[in-house]
């Protein structure tokens, strides 16, 4: 099958300014987003993985304009051709968030304290052009339906509902204007463990239901593999590998990823493998190292990983990695994302 | 479920919570009758707060008159709730502009932060600094004295402690998760301000308007008690006991002094038990 | 009775006074712990077994009722020789409980951040703990702590004491925080959740070290946490609990191999395994929500979320059962007729 892309991203790059003093003088930048490139085909699950501070929740809210970039391309393809997000007028943007949505974090801030549910899930309705108020019933009992959940809950108050429940109603509202892209970020980490699994697997049927792509942003690897069909892993804003989710498990290329796998836990007794242990802290994203940035804790580090930047080179077929130990691989600077459409 | 009974599930909890706090109802009961009585005042006296009587002079409190006669033989009771009219509106006009002021500055200078919340803070750091009577009595010297102008002078001297409540509180909230959502589906500024932020950020601003209320009322009897306040044709609390200046009046009329006293800190000691169990009562972190 | 048991929890009872009244947290509470072992609590939040924890430490609110049939702590001498002390015969704050705490028990808390004081060196923060239980000069004391942040993988720590804690980062400020703990050379250390806060691979290094710490130092830990995979690759020993009974003890190669409990066995089908899963196959799920503790009505608490759930489950006691030596169950699908 012919995969259909939907996102063309390119050298992305988010830096938030820190400014000091009165006059508000520059005087640095938190670089969060240094340089992501990817591809994001039509119904996929394209998991991004990685440690606090590697910039993949920034990278999530980038592409939902949260944040606007601050550098690079995001070509978004609609049925009348792609479209740069961040180059988009206030009505081509009103109509990218009908298209794209998001799941945040915490279900337990995401829902208006003060708001009933069902005026936290009419706003959008309205601001989305749905003017009938019976139509907006309509949709509202039709997205509930679909996480499994009481219609009636519309009349309470999100106070009165668990971590789990109030997930759901999350989800439901990011699909009442019936989006194709859900950008997920962690959206299990803040709930219990058995609720984790119902909401996982609810995404995933919401999934082949409605057709949608999603970009499931997770700390948690184990998650991240049962929910994706590609992972990419982001270290200090920049990707360090691409590829299938079997394959990334299978022959991780890049050193940090095979810490990042061998430092999670698994629950099976006896399966103790040979941990590789990363040394010492992730770097600070305002004076990042030269070269590579994971040179700092690589134990395969060399003298060029201290000066050059690694470029992707995809080692496999949909395998792409940013790491001086291939540097004998076919060379891959860009995603051929345009290529493949027609 | 009763949809109607879930709806008022919010309201009917903060009722409850707040008639569990003994001394807000008690202070809401105080306020409430002294506000009554103001309201009320010509039904519950036939006196006229300004007409003298010469045969009358400085009664004691007696059936004729329950809180006595002031020097010019004016009726205390009259005066007293005819002036706590003028007092309690000033109080609650100028809380109510300066809160005013205050959440919409604070609204600003919090959610859109940078130059602007940097210019917003040093003007309410230099209204606070500069002493508010020299602020008055510059104001007084341009638009001279009477209700008006003092309720002005409150409003734009009385703005800074709401203005930093507010803009902390939309600091903190605008970084709420249902604020992302909200501008995730792409809602316009001024509804996530007013819509999404506001509400949650309103509590405090509601309790220190209430208390703030109690102090403008303090600070109109302070000002008119040394002249600058509310002309002495208009009776006030302040002026009432602007009237009372003197040693003689102070140790032979008690009347004169001690009433309007007692009233006037009975109904601040109510106003001040009600903005603290509002405060309790309506903090949004208790839900 | 064991030789070699450091903590006897029996019949342990936990109940907090609320507005919607009396609300029991912890249930008859059994177990042991193995000096120089690991022993995981294992459970979902709310299960209580943060509360089980802060009882026997008694680290609790006025608002909280202790009962217990025994909270003994088997305290090694100089000599050698063993003292049993009563600690549910202790106040709160008798010398004899404060001595126990920090000396010979220990706890570790989930969040680095705020269990520091932003305001103080690191350095003084450790020496302060040493010094409450020990008299010595104060540079004896520094000298401690310096060899402490050595023996924990601290870099640098004749420099780092001189740090304050936003110096540091989240890994290094659970060592330190760590360090605060072991500075008295305690032997029971009760970690709650240590490593929850922190990215995989600096969990990786604190789990390292504590296993470390066993093994070397002969430790005894006692590991609160949700995560089943660090239950698998450090407990020697797990107790299972669900909406504050112990569900299931045993061994931890007990409770992988035959995992008895229907709670368990979903919980550990419930999360997925890295590598290990089939394509398309779907997660196991525990159906419903964790209850609200004031909701817990008659019978196993576990019984309306229970797939294998019969009619006896709804009321009554549910006993427990030992189904292999030193593996215990409490579920009736284990009774003997």
């Amino acid at each position: 099958m012919e995969k259909e892309v939907l996102f063309d991203i390119t050298h992305l790059q988010k830096y938030f300014p820190i400014r000091k003093g009165f006059l508000k003088k520059h005087v640095g930048d938190v670089k969060a987003v240094d340089d992501v490139s990817v591809t994001v085909y039509k119904n996929e699950t394209l998991g991004i993985v990685g440690e606090s501070g590697c910039g993949k929740t920034t990278f999530g809210k980038s592409i939902m304009l949260l944040d606007t970039p601050t550098g690079g391309e995001v070509l978004f393809h609609d049925r009348d051709g792609a479209k740069d997000i961040t180059k988009m007028n206030a009505q081509e943007q009103l109509h990218f968030r009908k298209r794209v949505q998001m799941v945040f974090q915490d279900p337990y801030n995401a829902l208006n304290p003060l708001k009933k549910i069902i005026e936290s899930f009419e706003g959008p309705l309205k601001l989305h052009g749905i003017k009938d108020k019976a139509e907006r019933e309509e949709i509202m009992r039709e997205v509930l339906r679909v996480v499994n959940t009481n219609p009636d809950y519309l009349y309470r108050y999100p106070h009165e509902f668990s971590g789990g429940q109030r997930q759901r109603l999350c989800i439901a509202r990011a699909l009442e204007v019936g989006p194709e892209v859900l950008v997920c970020d962690e959206p299990v980490s803040a709930l219990d463990v058995s609720i984790q699994a119902q909401v996982l697997n609810l995404m995933k049927k919401i999934q082949r239901e409605r057709k949608l792509t999603y970009l499931f942003i997770a700390h948690d690897l184990s998650v991240v593999q049962y929910m994706s069909d590609r992972i990419m892993v982001m270290y200090l804003g920049h990707v360090m590998e691409i590829a299938d989710s079997r394959a990334l498990y299978d022959h991780p290329a890049h050193p940090y990823t095979e810490a990042l796998l061998s430092a999670i836990p698994v629950p099976v007794r006896g399966a103790k493998k040979k941990r590789i242990i990363l040394e010492g802290d992730v770097a600070s994203p305002i004076n990042k190292p030269p070269g590579c940035v994971f040179h700092t804790r690589c134990r395969k580090c060399m003298e060029r990983c201290k000066q050059e930047v690694p470029v992707m080179r995809e080692i496999a077929p949909g395998h792409r990695v940013a790491c001086h130990l291939y540097d004998g691989a076919e060379t891959v600077t860009e995603p051929k994302g345009e290529e493949q459409t027609e | 479920m009763d949809k109607k009974q879930i709806t008022s599930s919010l309201w009917k909890r903060n009722l409850r919570k707040f008639f569990n706090n003994r001394l807000a109802v008690l202070g809401f009961v105080i306020m409430a009758v002294i506000l009554f009585c103001c309201i009320a005042a010509p039904l519950l006296t036939e006196y006229l707060p300004n007409a003298i009587n010469l045969k009358e002079l400085t009664r004691a409190p007696e059936s004729g008159h329950i809180f006595g006669t002031d020097k010019q033989g004016r009726d205390v009771f009259a005066r007293v709730l005819y002036g706590g009219r003028t007092s309690i509106m000033i109080g609650v006009v100028s809380s109510l502009m300066g809160s005013l002021i205050g959440v919409v500055l604070g609204a600003i200078a919090g959610y859109f932060g940078g130059l602007i919340d940097s210019l917003l803070v040093r003007l309410s750091e230099i209204f606070s600094t500069f002493p508010q009577l020299i602020l008055i009595l510059v104001l007084v010297s341009i638009i001279g004295p009477g209700v008006f102008s003092l309720i002005v002078i409150f409003g734009v001297t009385g703005w800074m402690t709401t203005f930093r409540m507010i803009r902390t509180e939309f600091i903190t909230l605008r970084e709420e998760t249902y604020v992302q959502v909200a501008r995730a589906f792409g809602m316009s500024k001024s509804s996530i301000i007013f819509s999404e932020i506001l509400p949650n950020a309103f509590s405090p601003v509601i309790a220190a308007t209430t208390i703030n209320v109690a102090g403008f009322i303090l600070s109109e009897a302070g000002l008119s008690f040394i002249g600058l306040g509310v002309p002495s044709g208009t009776p006030t609390w302040g002026n009432i006991l602007n009237a009372a200046k003197g040693i003689d009046v102070i140790t032979n009329f008690w009347w004169l002094w001690l009433i309007p006293g007692i009233v006037l800190s009975l109904f601040i000691l109510g106003v001040n038990f009600v903005g603290d169990g509002l405060r309790d009562v309506l903090d949004p972190k208790q839900l | 009775m064991e030789e070699n048991t450091i903590l006897r929890v029996r019949k342990l009872n936990t109940s907090f006074k609320t507005e919607d009244g009396i609300i029991p947290i912890v249930k008859d509470v059994d177990f042991d712990v193995k000096r120089g072992s690991i022993l995981a609590i294992v459970g979902e939040s709310g299960c209580g077994k943060s509360v089980t924890m802060n009882s026997i430490c008694r680290l609790l609110g006025k608002n909280a009722e202790i009962q217990a049939e025994a909270i003994d702590y088997m305290q090694q001498e100089a000599d050698g020789s063993i003292r049993t002390v009563h600690m549910k015969d202790l106040t709160n704050t008798s010398k004899e409980m404060r001595a126990l705490r920090g000396k010979e028990i220990s706890m570790i808390f989930q969040d680095p951040m705020s269990s520091l004081n932003p305001v103080y060196k690191v350095g003084r923060q450790v020496m302060e703990a040493l010094l409450q239980h020990n008299k010595m000069s104060k540079q004896e004391a520094m000298a401690r702590v310096i060899e402490m942040f050595k023996q924990l993988g601290i870099p640098d720590p004749e420099n780092r004491v001189n740090n304050y804690p936003f110096e540091f980062s989240g890994g290094m400020k659970q060592r330190v925080v760590i360090a605060i703990a072991m500075i008295n050379n305690p032997q029971l250390l009760i970690a709650d959740e240590p490593t929850t806060a922190l990215d995989v691979t600096i969990q990786a290094q604190i789990m390292e070290l504590m296993v470390r710490l066993k093994e070397e130092q002969q430790k005894t830990i006692i590991l609160i946490t949700h995560n089943m995979g660090l239950v698998a690759e450090t407990a020697d020993e797990v107790a299972v609990m669900y909406m504050g009974r112990v569900v299931e003890t045993g061994s931890a190669d007990q409770i992988f191999a035959n995992p008895a409990h229907p709670y368990t066995s979903a919980l550990m089908q419930s999360v997925p395994v890295l590598g290990a899963m089939e394509e398309g196959k779907e997660l196991a799920t525990i159906p419903g929500q964790t209850p609200n503790p004031k909701d817990v009505t008659d019978g196993c608490e576990f019984a309306n979320r229970c797939d294998k759930c019969m009619e006896c489950c709804k009321t009554g006691l549910v006993g427990n059962h030992e189904i292999e030596p030193g593996h215990f169950v409490r579920c009736h699908l284990y009774r003997k007729s």
